[in-house]
């Protein structure tokens, strides 16, 4: 699956006189093609996590199309959207994103349970996922008993619930430890080679490893980009550093 | 400590409301010779027996306090039945003992009867 | 948590103290309409039961029972009370007044002790020959004629049919119970005029009554008159009120409708009161509603970002708001019954008008209707909320976020 942002932009008008824009993000192109892992990184306040909305289908961009396989997300009506977003995208938001009424288990089972029931199949899945994380003992904990680490991990986990096309994550490894963060790297990795397309915000220089291609973003432009490396280049270029 | 004790709390409290409630608020003000005084009396009996059951349930622990909580919730529904059923009372609505001391009565053992199970089935729940 | 459809049940349960606040709030709105329409209800039904149980158009009592207000007394405030004219009244009544259908006396007295309290009871005594007040009444709930030596007790006094109760030391059994009027007259005793002549006796030869110096076998309390159709009623009362002397004929009706009087202001009270009460409660529950969907605003954004529509979120709002209110409204009916039935008692002698509640099925309709209020007073005021978290941007609450 392709994820493709063309021309796509983003302004709000300032509180005080509307006729102002604050330019969140300018014009720009962007796209990500199955099997890779793409990394923007940059400084807070750069317009990385509104690209990622956007790219989502979560923000509706002020000018442009954000296309998925040619389906143009921004045209289709809410319900249709979130259907799709639910089958083909996944997002990890920065920061602490779990119902708090709900299990760990209940919280990773969510996006099954949006247009679908309760399964022993998902079931399965999930704790194989929480085993996978090192979450799998708190199964049945709540959101508030965890740290803020084991909420990161419930989160990505959560995401790879129904195995998405697309997986557009937001500093996954934040509060996160070293051995943690491999983990989870490893795993948003592995989800890349297994065949979707990953996006990574981050701050992290860890993440820059494991990325085939990497961008950098400030004052709401993509700014700079290296050369894409290419799944070949990439590979070789983490097997000289020891990150296999 | 308060929101783990809260139901033995309240029905403490109750049992309280009760037995000084049949002393005073609740009293029935029929003659000492009558029906009524001796159920008054009763119920006042009853309601010291229930403030040491809910008292004794801060102490135990375990299986043990989930019987004393049902113990109790029997004792309270005993406590019900006295004005009326197991005692009678005055012939007339307007007398006291019909019109205040059993209303009372009855509300407060009913409350009594209802914390008592919600405590026993709460820690019941805890053990297994 | 079986699907995204159980969540707000989940979300209700797992925050108790905000499901608890508004159930309370939803609580108090059933009350106050339950409640307030039941009384109203009780209070136009007690006039009616009041009326019907009369059964005479015109009552005629001792001139100075009616100035001193002695009957109403009796029927309306429950006070037991006793007042004797000669029975050469009846006669008069019968022979010279034109336009009469049917005649009866009534003997009133009262004992000071009913074999159990010092409390006074109202005894009532009827003659079955010519009673049309008391007769019908008896007939639904006993069938039968009383027997000499027999009574048959109001509803709210507590005896056991069977029961032997001493007036005056003299044994009567009690064989019935009569059905509620929700007036004064279910705290007497009835029987029969011989039942009551010998308890008259009794009472004079214990020097406990006066009879205004006559023998108690040629005294009587109280006429009722049923005036014949194509009579005037008005016409009728005047007639006695010039003919007959040392008495008082009062219209039945005009008795009533004073009472009816005040109690339609009691009512418009009630009704005023529900009226404001529901209007604070609404606006303390929208704002309620508002304020906690607001601070769910992240919750909603994570919802979003998993795949939730905006028609998934405004549903999950509006079925809290129901579930809450459906919640709240049961509880307050039933806490309303519990009040009532526990202190009625207490409540109607402290009322002092007549108060009969509706029928069960009466009842049950106002219950469900109260419910169905409720659940949509909780549906309006969540749905300003609802609109509110339907349309807020994800984007930028999560943009906001960071």
């Amino acid at each position: 699956m392709e994820l493709k942002a063309k021309g796509i932009m983003k302004k709000f008008p300032r509180m005080r006189d509307g006729a102002n824009f604050f330019y969140a993000l300018h014009e720009t192109d962007f796209s990500i093609d199955s099997g890779t892992l793409a990394v923007i990184t940059g400084r807070s306040g750069g317009g990385k996590t509104t690209l990622l909305n956007i790219l989502g289908g979560l923000l509706q961009p002020s000018s442009g199309t954000v296309t998925v396989d040619g389906v143009d997300l921004y045209q289709m009506d809410d319900r249709k959207l979130s259907a799709f977003r639910n089958k083909y995208i996944a997002v990890i938001p920065q920061g602490v994103s779990a119902v708090y009424t709900l299990t760990v288990l209940e919280n990773i089972l969510l996006p099954t349970m949006m247009y679908g029931k309760r399964t022993d199949e998902n079931v399965g899945r999930a704790e194989e996922l929480l085993q996978q994380f090192g979450i799998g003992d708190l199964r049945d904990a709540m959101p508030s008993e965890l740290s803020g680490g084991e909420l990161r991990r419930m989160a990505i986990a959560r995401a790879m619930m129904t195995e998405p096309a697309i997986i557009l994550a937001d500093e996954p490894t934040g509060d996160l430890d070293d051995e943690n963060t491999a983990v989870v790297l490893k795993m948003l990795r592995k989800t890349a080679d297994d065949g979707a397309a990953v996006l990574v915000i981050s701050h992290d220089a860890d993440t820059l490893s494991y990325a085939d291609q990497i961008y950098r973003m400030d004052g709401g432009k993509l700014t700079s980009h290296s050369l894409p490396l290419g799944k070949e280049g990439a590979s070789e270029w983490r097997r000289m550093n020891c990150m296999n | 400590m308060i929101k783990k004790r809260s139901t033995d709390i309240l029905n403490v409290l109750l049992a309280v409301i009760l037995t000084v409630g049949s002393l005073t608020f609740f009293k029935s003000r029929c003659g000492a010779d009558m029906h009524c005084h001796t159920a008054n009396t009763v119920i006042t009996v009853i309601g010291a027996a229930l403030i040491a059951l809910t008292v004794l349930s801060f102490v135990l622990k375990g299986k043990a306090k989930t019987i004393l909580s049902f113990v109790t919730a029997a004792v309270a529904v005993v406590e019900l039945l006295i004005p009326g059923v197991i005692v009678s009372l005055c012939m007339m609505p307007s007398m006291s003992c019909r019109s205040i001391m059993r209303p009372w009565t009855m509300l407060l053992s009913v409350a009594i009867a209802f914390v008592s199970i919600v405590g026993g089935i709460m820690n019941l729940r805890k053990d297994n | 948590m079986k699907s995204i459809h159980s969540l707000p049940f989940v979300n209700l349960i797992k925050k108790p103290a905000r499901s608890i606040a508004l159930l309370i709030l939803s609580a108090f709105l059933a009350v106050s309409a339950f409640g307030g329409s039941l009384a109203v209800m009780s209070l136009r039904n007690g006039i009616d039961s009041l009326e019907s149980r009369l059964g005479a158009d015109i009552i005629v009592v001792p001139y100075e029972a009616a100035t001193q207000g002695s009957y109403e007394s009796v029927i309306l405030q429950g006070n037991p009370g006793a007042f004797y004219m000669s029975n050469s009244v009846l006669g008069e009544i019968a022979e010279e007044i034109e336009g009469i259908e049917k005649i009866s006396a009534q003997y009133f007295l009262v004992s000071a002790k009913a074999g159990c309290c010092s409390v006074k009871v109202q005894i009532i005594g009827f003659d079955p020959a010519t009673d049309f007040s008391v007769t019908p009444w008896i007939e639904r709930s006993y069938g039968k004629e009383l027997s000499d030596g027999d009574v048959i007790v109001g509803s709210l006094v507590e005896v056991s049919t069977g029961d032997d109760i001493k007036l005056f030391d003299r044994k009567v059994n009690v064989v019935g119970q009569l059905e509620r009027t929700g007036t004064e007259l279910d705290t007497a005793i009835y029987c029969n005029v011989n039942t009551v002549k010998q308890l008259m006796q009794a009472a004079q030869v214990k020097q406990l009554v006066d009879y205004n110096g006559s023998d108690p076998d040629k005294v009587i309390s109280s006429v009722l008159v049923k005036v014949r159709d194509g009579y005037d009623i008005d016409d009728v009362t005047a007639e006695i009120n010039l003919h007959v002397r040392g008495i008082k004929a009062i219209r039945a009706k005009s008795m009533i409708s004073s009472v009816s009087d005040s109690l339609s202001g009691v009512s418009s009270a009630i009704g005023v009161l529900i009226a404001v009460i529901w209007g604070l409660s609404l606006i303390i529950m929208a704002i309620s509603f508002s304020m906690i969907n607001n601070e769910r605003k992240k919750e909603f954004a994570v919802l979003r970002v998993l795949g939730a529509s905006r028609g998934m979120l405004s549903s999950i709002v509006f079925k809290e708001a129901i579930l809450l209110t459906f919640a709240g409204s049961v509880c307050g009916i039933l806490l309303t019954l519990l009040i009532g039935a526990l202190f009625s008692d207490s409540l109607t002698s402290s009322i002092g008008v007549p108060f009969l509640l509706p029928s069960v099925g009466t009842m049950a309709a106002i219950g469900a209707a109260t419910v169905a209020a409720t659940m949509l007073a909780g549906a309006l005021t969540a749905a300003i909320s609802a609109h509110k978290v339907s349309k807020q941007d994800t984007g930028v609450i999560l943009r906001g976020d960071n």
